[in-house]
């Protein structure tokens, strides 16, 4: 079994503190969502992972050593991010073709197929293609190196939806025939949120959640109704927030759902993963 | 089979009643296979054990089964369990709403009646 | 392991096509010279020196222009700062060795093709007015060997040092490189005839002082070589002090 392990992470940019002491765990075989607002420290994170960025304190982890410099455990990830850090005047082809020398595991027939599918022209220039096109090429990478860890940050920048649902389906056929790990950071939560299997979310460069998505869903409910009642019913509970319109409100409230002792007039929701991040993420 | 998923319930559960809804239709007849665990969550962006805990509820209710190697089967009767499942949960998921609608817009059990056999004959 | 992959990312292109479209430029400009001064009437008669016609230029435009990229696309395909490291020193050795094969190459032929005209050309110009009293005491093998050893060491230390300052505009930020930019040349331009004017004597002797530990002054090339290998080695170490723990910056 692999795993990848942050221990203690910090990191700071002059005195902006991006991450304080991160300690997390990556299993082998899962679909992790990264999840965090703009500024929390997604991007800084999964870079320090990669060795992009070193960290102020902490170590990362592959199989129980630290990465340190070490190219074997470095193979075992791919990164893609927001940026572009292939030459300039590289084409798609050549970069299909290097992969191929870098990473043995790369497969190149596959990578074809998918620019196929996507209407990717290989004999472009990497830095002539579109911004959603730059994505697809490099989620095409990232799902063709066949590395344990894939770690994909905003891989459907500039996508359009059909392209999503393309990588989305694309992502899970292949996880289905082999299961790899793969932590994505998105925006787009209501996207991910049936794909991933366990979520971390993010906040101030802080780990607040880091649970199975199903017992995260779980915690919280949101009650709605006359505003009195809810209040009434909310208080001595965790309210996350409020939505008000008028007389009538709806809570958002942390703990288990209380099924049957519930006042009339008020109607109990699940929150679906959107709806619980943009609370447990405001302000 | 088209699934429309609402965030109210966990996802695997109404994917098991989607699929409860396809064997009731016909749309899987009993000892036909239905689609693999990749098939179904390629198709709906699910992640496949999300997908596979759905199928599993079904399986433990015996209303599929494996086949080793070639995938899962609707069991013989199937359609018949499920008849008296839903019929189980008819009161309580149907008729207690259904009620209770009915008080707050002064609806009489009579007048509901009536509609009921409207719905029927239309 | 990723060593092999990354010398060859490192070496393929120039040694495949930035090398051979230079020298390939060298060729075309000597055989139009050759041929206008056979073909026409006009009298034409010139020396060209190594300095200006040699890989001198292409070493540092190579050094500054693939060090950022190849940096980058490394990191992008999960090489460590370990390998590139070893990598890019490997890199150097070899593309300095063909650098220099290729001048003796361009010089042999340009001695051969102006044999009959009006025109010489010295590619070792240089080490000829250093070391010439030196030379002209060796054997041809001896002396073959020494400008091969002279130009090796030359170009690895110039491929060393560039490759270490292009590695530091990469680390630096906007500010620093400015400083670093305008304050070097001003140093040299500015600050050393400064100071030669204000302490002349403590600077001559300064000077003379280094060009003999160099070999420059007392004609002793093997010297020469030592002080390039010892620069060389200084070069490289501070490349990989700043590159070992390199961030990305976007």
């Amino acid at each position: 079994m692999s795993s990848l392990e942050l221990i203690g992470i910090s990191k700071s940019f002059g005195n902006v503190k991006a991450l304080d002491d991160i300690n997390l765990t990556f299993e082998e075989g899962k679909i992790y969502g990264l999840l965090g607002r703009n500024g929390a420290g997604k991007t800084t994170m999964l870079k320090i992972i990669y060795e992009m960025l070193f960290p102020n304190s902490g170590a990362v982890h592959m199989d129980g050593h630290a990465i340190g410099g070490n190219d074997t455990a470095l193979g075992k990830m791919f990164f893609i991010g927001e940026k572009n850090y292939f030459p300039e005047e590289m084409k798609v082809e050549k970069a299909f073709r290097l992969m191929n020398d870098f990473r043995k595991d790369f497969d190149p027939a596959y990578a074809n197929r998918l620019a196929d599918a996507f209407g990717l022209n290989i004999k472009k220039k990497i830095k002539s293609l579109s911004t959603g096109y730059a994505s697809i090429f490099k989620n095409i990478l990232a799902l063709a190196s066949n590395a344990p860890f894939i770690l994909l940050d905003e891989p459907v920048l500039g996508l359009d939806a059909n392209h999503r649902d393309m990588f989305y389906k694309f992502m899970i056929e292949k996880y289905s025939e082999s299961p790899f790990t793969a932590i994505i950071s998105t925006h787009l939560i209501e996207e991910v949120a049936d794909v991933v299997e366990h979520v971390v979310i993010i906040r101030n460069g802080c780990i607040i959640r880091d649970e199975p998505r199903e017992s995260l869903l779980d915690s919280g409910y949101s009650v709605s109704g006359k505003a009195d009642t809810v209040r009434a019913f909310v208080s001595g509970r965790e309210v996350l927030g409020t939505d008000a319109l008028g007389g009538f409100e709806t809570a958002y409230v942390l703990g288990e759902c209380p099924k049957n002792d519930l006042p009339e007039g008020l109607e109990i929701s699940r929150m679906d993963l959107q709806r619980l991040f943009i609370q447990l993420t405001n302000s | 089979m088209d699934l429309r998923f609402e965030e109210e319930r966990p996802i695997f559960i109404q994917l098991a009643e989607q699929l409860e809804d396809g064997i009731l239709s016909g749309a899987f007849p009993e000892e036909s296979q239905i689609p693999s665990t990749t098939e179904i969550s390629v198709r709906f962006k699910m992640n496949p054990a999300t997908a596979l805990k759905g199928i599993n509820i079904l399986v433990e209710d015996n209303i599929i089964y494996k086949k080793r190697g070639l995938g899962m089967f609707v069991s013989k009767g199937a359609v018949k369990v499920l008849r008296e499942k839903r019929k189980s949960q008819f009161f309580e998921r149907y008729i207690k709403s259904l009620a209770s609608e009915a008080k707050r817009l002064n609806i009489s059990a009579d007048e509901i009646y009536e509609m009921i056999k409207r719905g029927f004959s239309a | 392991m990723k060593l092999v992959p990354t010398i060859r990312y490192n070496v393929q292109d120039i040694i495949t096509k930035t090398i051979p479209v230079y020298y390939g430029v060298f060729t075309l400009i000597f055989l139009t010279l050759f041929s206008m001064s056979k073909l026409t009437s006009l009298y034409m008669a010139g020396s060209f020196s190594g300095a200006s016609f040699n890989s001198t230029v292409l070493i540092v435009v190579i050094g500054f222009v693939y060090t950022r990229s190849s940096f980058r696309y490394l990191t992008q395909m999960g090489v460590s700062k370990r390998t590139q490291i070893t990598g890019k020193v490997i890199s150097i050795l070899l593309i300095s060795a063909v650098a220099v094969v290729m001048d003796r190459l361009l010089e042999l032929f340009a001695e051969f093709l102006f044999k009959s005209t009006e025109m010489t050309y010295e590619g070792s110009g240089i080490a000829f007015s250093l070391f010439d009293a030196y030379l002209s005491k060796l054997g041809p093998v001896a002396r073959e060997m020494t400008l091969i050893g002279l130009g090796y060491t030359s170009r690895v230390m110039l491929l060393s040092a560039t490759v270490f300052i292009a590695m530091l505009y990469v680390r630096m930020n906007t500010a620093a490189k400015v400083i670093v930019s305008v304050g070097i040349p001003v140093l040299a331009f500015v600050g050393m005839p400064a100071l030669a004017m204000l302490i002349p004597e403590q600077m001559a002797k300064l000077i003379h002082t280094i060009a003999e530990i160099t070999g420059l002054s007392n004609g002793l090339p093997i010297r020469s070589i030592l002080w390039m290998t010892g620069g060389t080695v200084i070069f490289m170490m501070l490349y990989s002090l700043i590159t070992r723990r390199a961030p990305i910056k976007d």
